[in-house]
């Protein structure tokens, strides 16, 4: 399956100001994050509701080809009738995505210069996504944590679930630092079954702990994106007076010239972020920087990017093309 | 620069707080949360000297803004020389002494003196001294153009011998426009505050009523200092109505009040008339009230004094008495007329000047052809004609007229006007009568003529009801240079005067009789009469009866006035006399002789209980009420600085220089917030 092409600008829209998406800080004055989520997604579609193409159906097709061993119970004969193939017609929750959204709540997430926290867009990205999964009825859960597992709701397609969800994000967090490697290995040990966790984080942490704990969640089979949540101002440092820089996590202070320190900070903040994405897609993981001035629906976009990428994976979805 | 509540001056040590803040907070002011510290290594900390600098602009606004609202509050106000000058001058103290004469009883005027005296000790060095005298005046003794130029200690000694020169005269006591002058003596000054010393009995005679529209300044306080005499007193009065009880040639006696002070010890007392060796009249007057006594007259001849025994105090115990002079004029009327014919002119002319003790007018008739001799009209004051007469009695007229005096013509019938033209100086014409439709008023009324001064005020000046039935011709230009009096409303003269000599014709065009008008039933006849006698040397002076400080009028001609003392004064052309300041009988040196005139006592001076002081307080005057003098330089000292910092108002430029160096403070602190970056926002 071709990847989905970007949403499509609509008229008046001036190309490369991604115009036509909600603004993060805008949205941020939605309190409900179930009706931002919704905002974000019918932004969405009606960026892409020109486009022929209808996502990763593959993945969540009703149809897979049949194989020996397969029940002939579920072989579809009409459409046996309509191609000459065999195909098996799925159980809906067989097919179902398990989708775990893990957002980190630690205190350094509080921080935010763009009018908007990386809490803020970190749920909101993950309230988005979860309102676009549970339209496909699949099955979403949500795992906040901060140094341990603060909400764990596993993964469910009832109707309800989502405002449970929601009403999780809502909750403002009270963590100091981040754990990744606990939390994370906590919740993959509760999850048998294979699924997809959708990490939102700014990985602040040392990168062989991303290493580990993401490792952990691909060799126990699940697809794993990790979207590295930061602010503008992290990856830029553009201060310009002298001042006391406090730890959000640790409160620890330190004098900073930004004038000396900046450049320092910059590389080393490049080195960490590579030195990041190397580490998950080492271990089999989709990484994705995003700051929080970029928009929401674009965060959508990349989720959809990576995992029809993911679709096309050799040995994962062979035959799975023409099921539509 | 000085300080009304220097005690706020602790409120600067709040000073110290942001001075005490700044050092404490050395690190630099601006914390910025940060996600994560990890890829940050630390700066070097910033050079110290420009964080003091930094810091030092703003510590000084906030330190300023302390210190001047701590300023402030110590209510600041400069002492400047002029300011410092009456601040330390203090006061203006007027001492007024009272010199009435009711300071003439027993020791009152030592004390007076010794009080006054004290009062000036009391004065400080920088007080401005002033000592007033006062009775029926006020007289500045040592005024304060004189004692400001003098050291204080020869001050004290000036004012002193000042004190010691003074005496209570015999006047009465004017305490009310006494206090007001002090007082405006105070408030001339730069000052404006000051205090009144009051020395004086207090007698309840006193004058108080210009108190009533005064307004009493509040700057300004009384002080009082009375002196008192506890032995009482009792005083004589004439009752004025002597015309009844002092007819010539009828046995009467005198009407005189005896007052007795309400602290008096004595009721009984005895009137007897000086020099003499009558019995006494015996008078009973309870303390605190007054009788009116009946007390024979007095034997011919001298002039009587009437002296009152039984009393402490001497100085009002004697009523003085002049004799009334009595005049005899003769008024000679030439014409037709008999005395008893009342419709007649003479008639009523009789009837004009009624008997008074003062005066006595006698009308001689004569007819027209009768011979008028130059002794029997030289000593009158008032010749009047009806009609013609002889031309050697016209000869004599003129002459009488032209050596001063009065020739009333009266026309009373229309005809050849012989004589009237004669006097007058003209061509004889013939007088017409003038036709009146039913009757005829008097209009332009010469009021500042002295024929009708005396009716000249607005209720006496209506001649509305005096109709004339009837009325002769004459033009204004027909006696040569006579002024019109007034006219008849038809336009025609009713009333020349044409001066001839020293003396002046008067031309009546109308009779007073009832064929002609009604003038001689109204109102204005006797008036009009009586100011015909007068236009001869003026109005007699008949009273003889005055008071102290009472200005005499005297006769026209009268050349000097020996006093009772035996000083004499000279007069000088026609001027009252004002020299009244001992009671006793004066003589006038007129030209008819000496004239006799008492002088007495004010009797309200002999009205000495003291006023209680909260009657001054009932016409608005401000009692001192500090007695220690500590306590009041004090509160004044205190009150002036209060005053001088309240027209100052420094405070208020010290507060609101404390809101702008704090909006200063606030807009560079604000400027510095936004000048450096914006941080992030901590979780």
């Amino acid at each position: 399956m071709p990847p989905p092409p970007p949403p499509q600008l609509t008229s008046g829209q001036v190309p490369g100001q991604t115009p036509g998406f909600m603004d993060p800080v805008a949205l941020t004055r939605v309190k409900s994050l179930h009706l931002r989520a919704r905002l974000v997604v019918e932004g969405f579609d009606k960026g892409i509701h020109r486009s022929p193409y209808h996502g990763f159906s593959a993945e969540f097709s009703e149809y897979r080809q049949y194989t020996s061993g397969d029940d002939p119970r579920y072989l579809d004969w009409r459409l046996f009738a309509r191609s000459d193939r065999y195909y098996i017609k799925k159980f809906e929750d067989e097919t179902n995505l398990r989708c775990h959204l893990v957002v980190d709540g630690s205190r350094s997430m509080g921080y935010g210069t763009a009018g908007i926290t990386k809490w803020d867009y970190a749920r909101t990205a993950a309230a988005t996504v979860a309102y676009f999964l549970s339209r496909q009825r699949d099955a979403v859960g949500l795992v906040t944590f901060e140094d341990r597992v603060v909400e764990y709701i596993p993964p469910r397609a009832r109707p309800g679930h989502l405002a449970h969800l929601m009403a999780a994000l809502q909750r403002e967090p009270m963590g100091k630092a981040t754990d990744l490697a606990g939390p994370l290995d906590e919740v993959g040990a509760a999850t048998p079954r294979r699924g997809l966790f959708v990490l939102f984080s700014d990985l602040l942490v040392q990168p062989e702990a991303v290493r580990s704990s993401v490792g952990n969640l691909r060799a126990a089979g699940h697809d794993v994106i990790v979207f590295q949540v930061l602010d503008p101002q992290e990856v830029v440092f553009d201060f310009d007076t002298p001042a006391m820089f406090r730890d959000a996590e640790s409160g620890r202070e330190l004098f900073i010239d930004p004038r000396s320190a900046a450049s320092d900070y910059r590389k080393r903040f490049t080195e960490h972020a590579a030195k990041v994405r190397q580490e998950c897609v080492g271990v089999g993981a989709d990484f994705e920087q995003v700051t929080t001035d970029r928009p929401l629906e674009l965060v959508l976009f990349d989720l959809l990017t990576i995992r029809t990428k993911r679709g096309r994976v050799p040995g994962r979805n062979a035959g799975a093309g023409g099921a539509r | 620069m000085s300080f009304l509540a220097p005690l706020y001056a602790l409120g600067l040590l709040a000073v110290a707080g942001p001075i005490l803040f700044h050092l404490i907070r050395r690190r630099p002011k601006g914390e910025v949360p940060f996600s994560s510290l990890m890829f940050l290594s630390p700066s070097p900390p910033p050079p110290a000297r420009k964080r003091r600098i930094d810091q030092l602009l703003l510590l000084l606004l906030r330190s300023a803004a302390l210190v001047l609202l701590g300023v402030a509050f110590m209510r600041p106000f400069l002492r400047h020389d002029a300011a410092a000058e009456a601040g330390e001058a203090g006061q203006r103290v007027v001492i007024l002494i009272d010199t009435s004469a009711s300071l003439k009883r027993g020791d009152l005027w030592r004390q007076a003196v010794a009080k006054a005296d004290a009062a000036l000790a009391e004065c400080g060095p920088s007080d401005r001294v002033a000592v007033f005298a006062f009775d029926r005046t006020v007289r500045p003794v040592f005024g304060f153009a004189e004692s400001d130029q003098l050291e204080p200690q020869q001050r004290l000694a000036i004012a002193r011998d000042r004190l010691t020169q003074l005496s209570p005269t015999w006047n009465g006591t004017e305490l009310g426009q006494a206090l007001i002058d002090a007082a405006g003596a105070i408030l001339e000054a730069d000052t404006k505050r000051g205090r009144v010393v009051l020395v004086s009995d207090l007698p309840q005679g006193v004058k108080l009523a210009p108190l009533t529209g005064f307004d009493w300044p509040a700057e300004v306080g009384l002080d009082l200092r009375v002196v008192a005499d506890d032995r009482g007193n009792a005083g004589l009065d004439l009752l004025v109505d002597r015309s009844d009880s002092e007819r010539p040639g009828e046995p009467g006696h005198l009407r005189v009040r005896v007052t007795n002070d309400a602290n008096s010890r004595t009721e009984k007392f005895a009137l007897a008339w000086a020099g003499t060796t009558g019995a006494d009249t015996e008078a009973y007057v309870p303390p605190g009230e007054s009788r009116v006594v009946k007390v024979a007259r007095p034997p011919a001849g001298s002039t009587p004094t009437l002296r009152l025994r039984g009393d402490a105090h001497e100085f009002d115990n004697a009523l003085y008495l002049a004799p009334i002079l009595r005049e005899e004029l003769t008024v000679v009327f030439v014409g037709t007329d008999a005395a008893d014919d009342a419709t007649g002119l003479r008639y009523f002319l009789d009837r004009a000047w009624a008997e008074t003790p003062e005066r006595k007018v006698v009308v001689t008739g004569r007819k027209p052809d009768d011979p008028l001799t130059w002794d029997e009209v030289k000593s009158a004051p008032l010749v009047v004609l009806a009609g013609d007469t002889t031309a050697d009695n016209t000869r004599t007229l003129e002459r009488y007229a032209k050596a001063g005096g009065t020739v009333l013509v009266v026309l009373p019938a229309a005809g050849q006007a012989v004589t009237l033209a004669t006097l007058a100086g003209v061509p004889p014409w013939a007088v017409e009568e003038a036709k009146v439709a039913r009757y005829a008023m008097l209009q332009d009324i010469a009021f500042d003529h002295p024929l009708f001064a005396p009716l000249s005020g607005p209720q006496y000046g209506d001649f509305t009801k005096v109709q004339f039935w009837k009325h002769r011709r004459i033009k204004d230009l027909q006696l040569g240079n006579g002024r019109v009096l007034a006219r008849f409303d038809d336009g025609d003269a009713a009333v020349l005067e044409k001066p001839l000599g020293t003396g002046r014709l008067v031309v009546f065009a109308a009779g007073w009789q009832p064929a002609d008008s009604q003038l001689a039933r109204s109102s204005k006849f006797v008036p009009l009469m009586t100011a015909l006698l007068e236009l001869l040397g003026g109005r007699r002076v008949t009273t003889t009866n005055y008071r102290i400080g009472d200005r005499v009028p005297l006769t026209a001609g009268t050349t000097a006035v020996r006093k009772s003392d035996g000083s004499s004064v000279n007069i000088a052309r026609d001027a009252p006399f004002d020299g009244t300041d001992q009671p006793g009988v004066y003589t006038a040196d007129t030209p008819t002789g000496p004239k006799p005139f008492a002088v007495n006592l004010d009797p309200t001076e002999s009205l000495t209980t003291p006023l209680p002081p909260e009657i001054l307080e009932q016409y608005g005057v401000k009692l001192a009420k500090l007695e220690n003098n500590e306590q009041r330089r004090e509160a004044e000292r205190q009150q002036r600085t209060a005053e001088l910092e309240r027209s100052q108002s420094i405070w208020r430029w010290l507060v609101l220089a404390a809101v702008f160096v704090l909006l200063v403070e606030t807009g560079l602190a604000g400027w510095r917030t936004w000048s450096q970056p914006q941080s992030g926002s901590a979780p």
